[in-house]
């Protein structure tokens, strides 16, 4: 049916990004660029798997609040965590 | 806000004949008035104390202080000194340098606390942590003795982790340098 | 329900309170011996565990279970099943850590907060710390799993006219509650589970000098600071509720309040690090945390006032409850107060470790909690008995245990040389005479807390009858009204049902009759055994297992969706997650503690390899063919499953059997992959937590975390296929295949970062 059409094509867009994500490897580049890049490529593959298999890019905005506040939350342990080990 | 809390305890009725939005504003305006006293007072507070944090984190120019090297394992301190002597439990200082403690622990997390001077500093496995104090001068043959404590729990001898710091006068620390470079670790 | 939590929880007041009692006999005179080192650290390590986690919360738990529903007109809440896992593993989680002190070795004694490395197997090598480490874990579950339902019960099925700004206080302040515990207990989860994987696998989390100390701390007080404010927060909205019905008014400026516990509970998140002032990190981080701290304390100054006001212009009627109430209220500014002032990093030179912090927390958790609780049990205790205590013994004991409360608590904050923990102190004049007075205070406060208790049993069967509201409260809970313009309504709603025998089509209530089942009973059990396996002997996991898994069957064979009575839509207030089936924002909510513990893990990982000066070529270590191949095979069951919803929607049962059974059939292709060959592999080549430190340890246990999630995820893939196979499944009722696929679409997610982590980077 048409609409598994749809999901298949999510499914070669998020394939095609793990492919590119493993190219990256092998480019030799600066490692800042390359880690930057390779975490880029997989937030987008989470939030598409998160937008479209999820479904929330269909959903009220109070569900779609409730994963960024988990977000925010990790986000705040995150940056205390890596910056307190500055002395 | 105690004051007003046991004030009202004893009210009778009166019951109220304002409005109920001239209530409700006037409360707003006293929630208001109430919340912007207590923010500025905290932030007030929050410079000063800022300011005194700076202060007591910055320890004295090593050039113009003695730094010791604190150890704590379980259950006791250990002190290393620039002239390479190394003592147990007890801590020699002389009266008028700054001292700085570069403190850290052997084994788990202890705490090296000097009650008299209120100050104390966490002692982490793997880290290097900093206080400093000055003190009282000293002269001729007299001595002031200080506790040294742990305060974080540390197994079962926390309880008696505890050590001294002994203040000489400066003639009266160099000879104790003297004497103690002889023999390699003095002390306990 | 909620009266099994309360008296398990009194239960568990019992043996806390009298260890915390052993400890002031023991620090009553100097160089006492009545107890030993060892023993004393095992008296305050379990007193200060039971009393937080066993019995404060609990018994808030309790109110809420019986309270939130009625006050919001629900019947029950949402997952009554999982509520009773709830409890079961309540209890089990406390008898087990009870139980340790009997083991070889004796409990744990290195303080609630169980910092590391001296929670590691090398400084504390008793397998009591480990069985107390597991029961954590598992309290854990339980109160997650308390949070998923309260938080999808207040948000999803209230009754009609229970709009947001008419929802009772207690209710509001239960909701925060339970989010702080959403997103404060996933850490804690993590701590132990890799406290535990140290103690027993070899990893070194803990152990090591990059994690360590600091790790510990950070996962521990992120949890740690939100908990505390878990234990308070029900007891200001039990305030609110007593004084508002004695003052006979409503509370001052409701929605002040409500916006003033919603600032508290998002700050509360936000200022862990005040715990941690004297570690010696990062001097900006410890600053901008004073500041956020010192921030919170303006709404709670300001809950506090709302609270202070409600008693003005109005006459009080000085009852038991209203007396502990205000005396909770008392208790709260002076905690308060001494709160403020650990805000300033430079005031924690002084009081870190001391006897003046647990002065503070003793006012806050035991003077405004404990005193709200009783409160609330001599409140509610018409409601629940349909009896009247003995109201001159109830204020005896409130006046006793008041004086008694000061007496034993006030002279800690004199004692500020004294470090905590100790078990001997030297007879300085500066600290034996407060020692003694605080025993002294002791003695009167804690029978007679006891005394009140027992007075609340004797009367339980003895009291006179009580009318149904004999405080003449306005509260809905008492009521039974609903604020609803009448006319709006299908149904009629001005009766509270409590027996569903006796609906009728008229009523708001459908859904079939809830019969009781032992199995949640049963997988509690069943979890036990597994982690008594964990502590002390491996092979013993595989029967907690077993026993898990033939309770699973069973409740595959009961049918896992709930039939028990519930509100129908149209009966209900739902803004603003309307769109959403309860069963769905349940999945969501529990996905959101997902995040954050899965969140956490990858955090400690980043923690650790940052702090690591050196890190094996992860591109070398870990087969890069295997790792693209598993991520591309994830994927793909992904789309089958969602496939597999699409076509359930179409009609085409065929279909979405298929693609349910290729998600069954990708999945255990993962696994094999990643555990019959990757591990093996690795295994041969020697790479093992022990032997090779932190990069083993974090690869095996994210991994393994994501591996036992998709497992989890291919039991609940099964059940689904046995349903469709069954034709228990119709075009209109499927929704247990879109949320198993959110849930695994989530796993998905977390597969999507793992994969650069250890074959990328």
């Amino acid at each position: 049916m048409a609409n598994y059409r749809f999901y298949v094509v999510i499914w070669v867009i998020l394939v095609a990004a793990t492919v590119l994500e493993v190219e990256t490897r092998f480019i030799s580049s600066p490692a800042q660029f390359l880690v930057a890049g390779i975490i880029a490529i997989s937030s987008a593959k989470a939030i598409v798997i998160a937008l479209y298999y999820q479904h929330l890019r269909y959903e009220s905005k109070a569900i779609k609040v409730l994963p960024l506040l988990a977000l925010v939350a990790l986000g705040a342990l995150a940056v205390t965590a890596i910056v307190s080990l500055g002395g | 806000m105690v004051y007003f809390a046991l004030k009202n305890r004893s009210k009778t009725d009166r019951g109220t004949t304002e409005s109920a939005s001239a209530l409700s504003r006037s409360r707003a305006r006293e929630a208001v008035i109430f919340g912007s006293i207590s923010a500025i007072l905290l932030f007030a507070l929050a410079v000063g104390s800022y300011r005194m944090t700076i202060y007591i984190q910055n320890p004295p120019v090593p050039s113009e202080s003695l730094t010791i090297g604190v150890t704590a394992y379980q259950w006791g301190f250990k002190f290393q000194y620039p002239q390479n002597i190394t003592t147990v439990g007890e801590c020699t200082i002389p009266s008028d340098k700054p001292i700085i403690f570069n403190v850290t622990s052997s084994d788990v997390m202890h705490n090296f606390g000097l009650p008299d001077f209120k100050l104390k500093i966490d002692a982490i496995p793997g880290r290097y942590n900093i206080i400093w104090i000055t003190t009282p001068t000293v002269s001729g043959n007299d001595t002031l003795t200080y506790q040294i404590r742990c305060y974080e729990l540390c197994g079962t001898g926390h309880t008696y982790m505890i050590g001294s710091l002994v203040v000489m006068s400066p003639t009266s620390f160099n000879e104790w340098v003297n004497r103690n470079t002889s023999n390699k670790t003095g002390g306990m | 329900m909620g009266i099994l939590y309360l008296v398990t929880s009194i239960y568990f007041l019992i043996v806390a309170g009298t260890l915390a009692g052993l400890v002031r006999v023991q620090l009553a005179v100097p160089n006492n011996t009545l107890l030993g080192v060892f023993q004393y650290g095992q008296t305050v390590t379990l007193h200060g565990l039971i009393m937080i986690l066993w019995f404060l919360s609990p018994l808030g738990i309790a109110f809420a279970n019986y309270f939130v529903p009625l006050q919001i007109g629900a019947k029950d809440l949402a997952f009554p099943r999982m509520n009773a896992l709830s409890y079961w593993l309540y209890l089990t989680s406390g008898l087990m850590l009870a139980s340790s002190v009997f083991l070889p070795g004796g409990g744990p004694d290195n303080g609630w907060t169980f910092y590391a490395p001296l929670n590691t197997s090398e400084f504390s090598p008793q397998i009591g710390v480990t069985l107390v480490a597991l029961s954590l874990g598992i309290l854990a579950a339980s109160v997650t799993m308390s949070s998923i339902n309260f938080i999808t019960t207040i948000l999803r099925t209230r009754r009609k006219g229970v709009t947001w700004t008419s929802m009772r206080p207690f209710a509001w302040s239960m909701l925060f509650t339970n989010v702080l515990m959403l997103f404060a207990f996933p850490p804690l989860a993590l701590g132990v589970v890799l406290l535990t994987a140290d103690r027993v696998l070899g990893t070194v989390f803990f152990s090591s000098m990059q994690g360590g100390a600091l790790l510990w701390d950070q996962l521990f007080w992120f949890f740690g600071h939100p908990e505390v404010y878990i234990v308070v927060i029900p007891a200001l909205g039990i305030i609110a509720e007593i004084i508002t019905t004695f003052a006979g008014r409503p509370l001052f400026g409701k929605k002040l309040f409500i916006g003033e516990l919603a600032a508290v509970t998002a700050l509360s998140i936000g200022v862990w690090v005040h715990h941690m002032f004297m570690t010696g990190i990062n001097f900006d981080v410890r600053e901008a945390f004073s500041i956020t701290t010192m921030i919170i304390s303006i709404p709670f100054e300001g809950l506090v006032l709302n609270l202070i006001l409600t008693l003005r212009k109005t006459k009080l009627k000085l009852t038991t409850p209203m007396l502990f109430a205000l005396g909770a209220l008392f208790f709260v500014i002076i905690g308060g107060i001494t709160g403020v002032f650990q805000a300033y990093v430079v005031l924690d030179y002084a009081f870190r470790g001391t006897y003046w912090v647990v002065g503070h927390f003793h006012y806050v958790m035991v003077g405004t909690t404990i005193f709200a609780l009783i409160g609330a049990i001599y409140y509610w205790f018409p409601k629940i008995t349909k009896r009247m205590y003995n109201e001159k013994l109830g204020k005896i004991t409130f006046f006793v245990s008041f004086i008694g409360f000061n007496v034993l608590y006030f002279p800690y904050f004199f004692l500020l040389d004294m470090p905590r923990r100790i078990s001997v102190y030297p007879a300085n004049p500066e600290w034996w005479p407060l020692n003694l007075t605080a025993t002294i205070g002791a003695l009167i406060f804690g029978p007679a807390i006891l005394l009140s208790i027992v007075g609340l049993i004797r009367y339980f069967k003895n009291g006179k009858a009580a009318s149904t509201n004999p405080w003449g409260s306005s509260s809905t809970e008492w009521t039974g009204e609903y604020a609803i313009p009448p006319t709006d309504l299908p149904v009629d709603t001005t009766q509270i049902l409590s027996n569903p025998a006796e609906e009728t089509e008229n009523q708001p209530y459908g859904g079939d009759k809830g019969k009781p089942t032992y199995v949640p009973a049963i997988i509690a059990v069943g979890g036990v055994i597994f982690s008594l396996g964990i502590a002390l002997y491996l092979p013993v996991t595989i029967l907690g297992l077993t026993v898990l898994l033939a309770a699973t069957v069973k409740l595959f064979k009961d049918g896992i969706s709930d039939k028990f009575a519930e509100l129908k839509e149209e009966a209900m207030e739902t803004w603003p997650f309307g769109s959403v089936s309860k069963d769905k924002l349940g999945m969501w909510i529990f996905l959101l503690s997902e995040i954050i513990i899965f969140g956490s893990l990858i955090i400690v990982y980043l923690y650790v390899r940052v702090t690591s000066a050196a890190w094996p070529n992860d591109t070398q270590l870990h087969d890069l063919a295997i790792g693209t191949t598993n991520t591309i095979v994830l994927l793909t069951s992904s789309l089958a499953i969602i496939i597999a919803l699409q076509a359930m929607r179409a009609g085409n049962f065929k279909a979405a059997k298929t693609g349910l059974a290729a998600t069954l059939f990708l999945g255990l292709v993962f696994l094999w992959l990643k555990l019959g060959f990757e591990w093996p592999n690795l295994f041969g080549q020697s790479f093992f937590p022990t032997l090779s430190g932190l990069p083993a340890s974090t690869y095996y246990i994210l991994t393994g975390a994501h591996a036992v999630h998709v497992g989890v995820g291919l039991v609940a893939v099964s059940y689904l296929l046995l349903k469709v196979q069954r034709n228990k499944f119709t075009a209109e009722n499927h929704s247990a295949i879109e949320n198993v696929g959110l849930y695994w679409h989530f796993v998905d997610i977390v597969w999507m970062f793992l994969f650069p982590l250890f074959y990328l980077i």
